[in-house]
């Protein structure tokens, strides 16, 4: 049984996890991101858990890319839960997962992640990163990610490699709630003091 | 046998000995055990001879010595023009400089020979083409100089005119080394106009200052265009003007353009002509009074300043505020405080620091420098410092006794004053002692006590400082200087007349030397003004004995703090030097460092140069001045103003004309999305909008039209007012294309250069203002009681990306910032609370073989706090608490007061683990974030309307940014921390990039620094653009660049070369200091061009050399 705290929390996390996935290419519809409090407490119910609160999201370009989001019952998730989540990722044929942890994993959770990697690409979020959308944070301006041509072109256009640019590591926050891979190049479009606006470039690493 | 063991242990004793001494011979600070270490003197090892500050590196490769130099001290001499410098005549005749023989010199040349070393204008050697050097002591020179030919390389005394660079130590910014020209003069002193004292921060105290004589012409040459005194009028630190007119001429040019100077033909002729070398014609212009006597005004004297004779088209047009300006009225101020110059002639205003000094970007020199050139403004400083030196000398100017004797009203004005102060102080000690003080928020009794005492006490020595101002004959020395901006503020002149006032030590007043007093002279826990380090006396009327003991108080402090500070920025500049000496633009238009890595696209937004921006704020242009400067030499005369859409129409011609024109992209569409000028034109464009805007401010006021058109004129009147009104806010098709013309024209040329060394320049930007900074911490804006760190300390914190910080503040907004309940409930789910805060009692009862421990909250106070605490969640953060060491049955709630914790233990240890428990529950954290110390409600509201429009926000000193976003009524988009890696950690490398800018921008503003925002953007983006928030220091460097040779000549010079060594490192020789190192042109500015010839490679061939056939 959850605390009316818990709830607000929870109702808070899951319009994160929403508008990320949305961001992120999602197919997520805007009653879902909009959704106020009471109606997130009617669709879940009175018995709400965190497992019940699962979500599953097509890609909006590629209908068969989805991607899961589940919410572990365990403070601190170990192995056994990230297994049955693989397992019912292999059944339904998804390939990425985020996990919304309340703690963080233990040590061999991490590794298990690392493990089945290459199937599977699972990311963990603490339900702490996810109260506040940090995208919409004053200090944080937008961010957009480049498609391969795109890339090609900014590298020529200043003849450098992909290393000479400046870079974000793939554990930023930013990086992360976009779920960055190494190897790709965001747009970063600055508000500028001197110049109204500034574009500049990172490379993930 | 035994032969045979102690042969082995001679062996492995001799081994071990050799082993010794092969590690000394490396790096002789190995520890060696003791048996082996010799107590002779220490051997210095290869590492030795590297390492350090006079090691191989920073003290032969990095610096080296050199020939052709002079070092003497400095005097100053205002008749010497600023680009030059008077080299003593002994100095020149050792100097020199090898001239080549030549139709144009060979005469000049040959008698330079004939007088030979000794003689000055002599030479030393002779060169010829085939390389032998003839001395010239012996005395068949003149055979010598009969000899000469062209071709041949005569190494000639210094002479007048010879290019020199110029040097003070500490050489913190490019200003610290330039390049004048030698004026070759007797007695044993390097002198120099006072004018340039400022870039060089010299004085003239015993200073010595170094000169270098660059030996070729094209050193000459890109000494005299790169480093010349006149391209180095501004600083690039923000676009002021740094080569200015100092103390004396301040002072003269103030007394000088006083309302009530006159001069009679005879007088006003002679000033005329102190101000040049008899050189210039001048043209004497109509006396201001004609009747009964030819009259001019010293204002008048500024007019033939700026523009001497008719001929000369300088049209100066400024308006500057002087330090007096009466805040209104402008040119009708009754302190004739607003200096007005149109076209070069001075109507009104005495002139001032701010119009005439250093530090400005609206004064006289600027508008010189902006609108015309360079020469223009180093000819005026010239004029003026002759012109002042002279006018002063025969005029007069001294301090003497008299400027500092208080009058009678002033002293009583001073003990009324006083005594109300005194008055007050005691008020507040007595009801400090009955604890009937009125808490300021945050602070407790005591700090109250403080923070009250103190104000009332500065408040003393301002409202005396005051009277002491206004009382002051017109004629009183300190006064002039401080008015005009010479010397010295007011209150220094207070402090000489009226009232020292408090001494702090550690911004407190005196602390406690002694028991519970400052001073055995008082009695113990006074915390009266006099026992605190208040001094009512002033230097003139003398200190007693224990005020002059604490005014040593504050005056050791100010020692200390700069012998401390000058260590510290020192290391700090040459670490901010070090990372970011190769960062240059390319033409591109890119920011990259030496292994071309972009590190900006565009440099500072926008690719302007920052040394060359004319608005206050660091935009290029000040369109306001501009504008003025149009109206003022394009007057109207006939034509008509134009109407509203007559001026949008011109402006959109023009604008789209030459913006249009000057965007021009040769590149392919295909690139536009991405190519540099994606980036160029939205600078262009933000140009354009601002220029725009500024021109809509400026239409015709229709208000005034609609006055007229109310009113019933005349027809006759009616025109001619309209003509009026037209004059006063219209502008003409001509005025507009002139003012639009010059602001586009110029907006080009303030580009910044392919091949700008921004890096240094950003380095000494941020390093040089740090020197000037003091290491104090400031109090807050709005809450006394929480204290920032500022000055020296933050920059360095900042720049070292330092993981813990000094005072760490969140600034919490709040999702509702007008309600001051939830405000506090807010403030209570974020403040650290303890269980002893909120406990009433926690009791300990103990019987034979158990012992309990029982808590009962106070329910009153967690009400009053809104926290919401019962005995239930108690509970919770008991077991939650780690290294407590309860189950959960132990822990029992009683009521939603009441709790008790049962303990089993031995009998032995029962009392201690009873006791120990005891103190660790009362530390609980029960509500809050652990890592919070503590927050304190501010009230941004203005304080005039206190219920009308709250905003409140909260100021939570400590770390946890994300736990504060996410606590609920916090609005976590808005709330930000100034703990640099949090905020990385947290929001990501581009928030954390956002935050150094905003934090050092913080910090030298509050210390009344401007730095343009480029420098702290190129900054940032260098700790920032591999990933994570590299700090400037040699683990951030290290990571930064790829240079071995760099990074041995930074730090920990051994370790790099080893690693280096082992790894089979490669260093491309491309940064700065490599190739510094290595004796090879540096890639950066003029060195960045190569000429590149394809020529066909040449053959080799392997043998023996064909014999010619």
């Amino acid at each position: 049984m959850l605390s009316e705290e818990e709830i607000s929390r929870l109702y808070r996390v899951r319009k994160t996890v929403m508008q990320m996935l949305s961001d992120r290419g999602y197919l997520v519809d805007d009653s879902e991101i909009e959704m106020t409090r009471s109606q997130f407490v009617q669709k879940y119910g009175e018995g709400m858990t965190r497992e019940g609160l699962v979500i599953l999201k097509p890609s909006r370009t590629n209908p068969s890319d989805q991607i899961f989001v589940f919410f572990p019952d365990d403070p601190k998730v170990g192995v056994k839960p990230i297994t049955i989540s693989t397992k019912r990722m292999a059944d339904e044929g998804v390939r990425r997962a985020i996990l919304v942890v309340q703690q963080g994993l233990t040590p061999f959770a991490k590794n298990c992640i690392s493990e089945i990697s290459s199937k599977f690409h699972v990311e963990y979020f603490l339900e702490a990163e996810l109260l506040t959308n940090i995208k919409e944070h004053i200090l944080v301006p937008q961010h957009q990610l480049l498609t391969p041509e795109e890339k090609k072109t900014l590298l020529q256009t200043y003849t450098v490699k992909d290393t000479q640019l400046p870079r974000i590591l793939m554990n930023d926050p930013i990086a992360r709630y976009y779920g960055l891979r190494r190897g790709q190049v965001v747009r970063i479009i600055r508000p500028s003091e001197t110049a109204g606006q500034y574009i500049t470039y990172r490379f993930v690493v | 046998m035994s032969d045979q063991s102690s042969q082995s242990q001679s062996l492995t004793n001799n081994w071990d000995s050799l082993q010794v001494e092969v590690a000394q011979y490396i790096n002789s600070d190995v520890r060696v055990p003791l048996q082996y270490s010799e107590n002779t003197k220490p051997l210095s090892g290869f590492v030795q001879r590297l390492k350090g500050k006079h090691g191989r590196f920073r003290g032969n490769l990095s610096g080296k010595r050199v020939e052709f130099t002079g070092r003497t001290v400095i005097s100053p001499d205002p008749n010497l023009k600023i680009n030059e410098v008077a080299v003593p005549i002994l100095m020149a005749q050792i100097l020199s400089y090898p001239e080549r023989v030549s139709h144009h010199n060979i005469e000049r040349l040959r008698q330079c020979v004939r007088n030979g070393p000794t003689k000055y204008p002599g030479a030393k050697f002779i060169k010829h083409p085939d390389g032998t050097e003839i001395s010239l002591t012996s005395k068949v020179r003149h055979r010598h100089a009969d000899d000469l030919k062209y071709g041949y390389i005569v190494c000639r005394h210094l002479q007048d005119g010879d290019i020199i660079l110029f040097n003070r130590q500490p050489s913190l910014h490019r200003m610290s080394i330039m390049s004048h020209r030698a004026r070759i003069m007797p007695w044993r002193t390097l002198r120099f106009n006072e004018s340039v004292c400022n870039p060089y921060n010299a004085d003239f105290d015993g200073d010595e200052m170094n000169m270098h004589v660059p030996q070729t012409e094209e050193a000459r040459t890109e000494a005299l265009m790169l480093m010349g005194v006149q391209n180095n009028l501004c600083t690039p630190k923000n676009g002021e003007i740094l080569v200015a007119s100092t103390q004396d001429f301040l002072t003269s040019s103030y007394l000088i353009t006083r309302k009530d100077t006159f001069y009679d033909r005879a007088s006003f002729s002679l000033i005329c002509s102190y101000m040049g070398d008899a050189m210039d014609p001048i043209d004497l212009p109509t006396p201001a009074l004609v009747k009964p006597v030819e009259l001019w005004t010293g204002k008048q004297l500024f007019s033939i300043l700026l523009r001497p004779h008719a001929k000369m088209r300088v049209y100066v047009n400024l308006t500057v505020a002087e330090k007096n300006y009466g805040k209104s009225g402008e040119t009708m101020c009754p302190k004739d405080g607003f200096v007005y110059i149109r076209n070069s002639e001075l109507i009104s205003g005495q002139l001032g620091k701010a119009t005439l000094g250093n530090g400005s970007k609206d004064g006289l020199y600027s508008v010189l420098l902006r609108d015309y050139s360079a020469h223009a403004a180093a000819t005026c400083m010239n004029r003026l410092a002759k012109l002042s030196a002279r006018w002063i000398g025969n005029h007069g100017f001294s301090i003497g006794i008299n400027d500092v004797q208080p009058g009678i009203v002033l002293n009583k004005e001073k003990k009324v004053t006083i005594d109300k102060g005194y008055g007050q102080c005691i008020d507040y000690i007595g009801s400090y002692k009955s604890g009937s003080l009125d808490l300021l928020p945050g602070c407790n009794n005591a700090e109250t006590l403080e923070a009250n005492i103190t104000g009332t006490l500065n408040n003393i020595r301002e409202r005396t400082a005051n009277v002491c101002m206004n009382n002051l004959h017109w004629r009183n020395s300190p006064l002039i200087m401080s008015q005009c901006g010479s010397k010295g503020s007011p209150i220094n002149i207070a402090q000489m007349v009226a009232c020292v006032g408090q001494q702090s030590v550690g911004g407190r007043r005196a602390p406690n030397g002694f028991v519970d007093r400052t001073l055995p002279h008082f009695e113990r826990e006074a915390k009266d003004p006099d026992a605190k380090g208040f001094v009512q006396n002033s230097f003139y009327t003398g200190l007693s004995a224990t005020e002059f003991f604490f005014h040593t108080m504050g005056g050791r402090e100010g020692l200390v703090d700069t012998a401390v500070k000058t260590a510290d920025t020192g290391y700090m500049a040459r670490r901010l030097m070090k990372a970011l000496e190769d960062l240059s633009v390319h033409y591109d238009g890119t920011v990259r460092n030496a292994s071309v890595c972009i590190v900006q696209f565009v440099y500072g937004g926008d690719a302007m140069d920052p040394g060359q921006m004319e608005e206050k704020s660091g935009l290029p242009l000040n369109f306001e001045r501009l504008f003025m400067k149009a109206k003022a030499t394009c007057p109207a005369v006939e034509q008509k103003s134009l109407s509203i859409e007559e001026i949008d129409k011109t402006m959109d011609e023009i604008i789209g004309d030459r913006l249009s024109e000057s965007t021009g992209t040769p590149e392919g569409e295909s690139s536009q999305a991405f190519s540099a000028s994606s980036n160029k034109e939205g600078g262009m464009e933000t140009f354009d909008n601002s220029l725009r805007k500024f021109i809509q401010k400026k239409y015709p006021n229709s208000d005034l039209m609609l006055k007229l058109n109310g009113k019933e004129h005349p027809d006759e009147d009616k025109g001619y007012l309209e003509k009026i009104a037209s004059n006063i806010c219209g502008v003409t098709r001509q005025q507009l294309m002139v003012f639009l013309e010059t602001c586009i024209s110029r907006y080009s040329l303030k580009k910044i250069e392919g091949g700008t060394a921004i890096g240094a320049i950003g380095a000494h930007s941020i390093g040089e203002p740090g020197t000037q900074m003091t290491l104090k911490t400031f109090h807050f804006a709005g809450v006394a009681s929480m204290n920032v760190t500022l000055g020296v300390p933050r920059i360095k914190e900042i720049i070292n990306a330092a993981k813990k910080i000094n005072t760490p503040i969140i600034t919490t907004a709040l999702q509702s910032d007008n309600n001051e309940i939830i405000a506090k409930i807010v403030k209570g789910r974020i403040e650290k609370t303890l269980l002893e805060q909120v406990a009433k009692s926690i009791k300990t009862s103990q019987a034979s073989r158990s012992a309990s421990i029982v808590i009962t909250l106070d329910m009153t106070k967690i009400q009053g706090a809104h926290l919401s605490v019962d005995a239930y969640t108690v509970k919770e953060s008991i077991l939650k608490t780690k290294r407590m060491k309860l189950k959960e049955q132990q822990v029992k709630v009683l009521d939603h007061r009441k709790l008790e914790i049962v303990m089993h233990a031995d009998k032995k240890k029962l009392q201690f683990e009873l006791h120990g428990l005891k103190n660790k529950i009362s530390k609980v954290v029960v509500k809050g974030i652990d890592t919070v110390e503590r927050a304190i409600i501010l009230n941004e509201a203005k304080e005039k309307d206190p219920s009308a429009n709250k905003k409140m926000k909260l100021l939570v000193e400590g770390t946890g940014l994300l736990s504060v976003m996410g606590i609920e009524g916090v609005e976590g988009r808005k709330t930000t921390s100034n703990h640099i890696i949090e905020v990385q950690h947290t929001l990501g490398i581009e928030a954390a990039r956002k935050k150094i800018i905003d934090e050092i921008q913080y910090t030298m503003s509050s210390h009344g620094m401007t730095i343009d925002i480029r420098h702290m953007m190129l900054l940032a983006d260098l700790m920032t653009f591999k990933g994570e928030v590299l700090g400037i220091t040699r683990y951030g460097v290290q990571k930064m660049k790829d240079s071995v040779l760099m990074l041995a000549s930074f730090e920990r010079t051994s370790d790099h070369l080893f690693n280096a060594s082992a790894h089979g490192k490669v260093d491309k020789i491309e940064g700065v200091s490599e190739c510094i190192i290595m004796g090879i042109p540096v890639q950066i500015g003029t060195g960045m061009l190569k000429v590149r010839q394809s020529v066909k490679p040449i053959e080799l061939t392997y043998g023996p050399d064909p014999i010619i056939s």
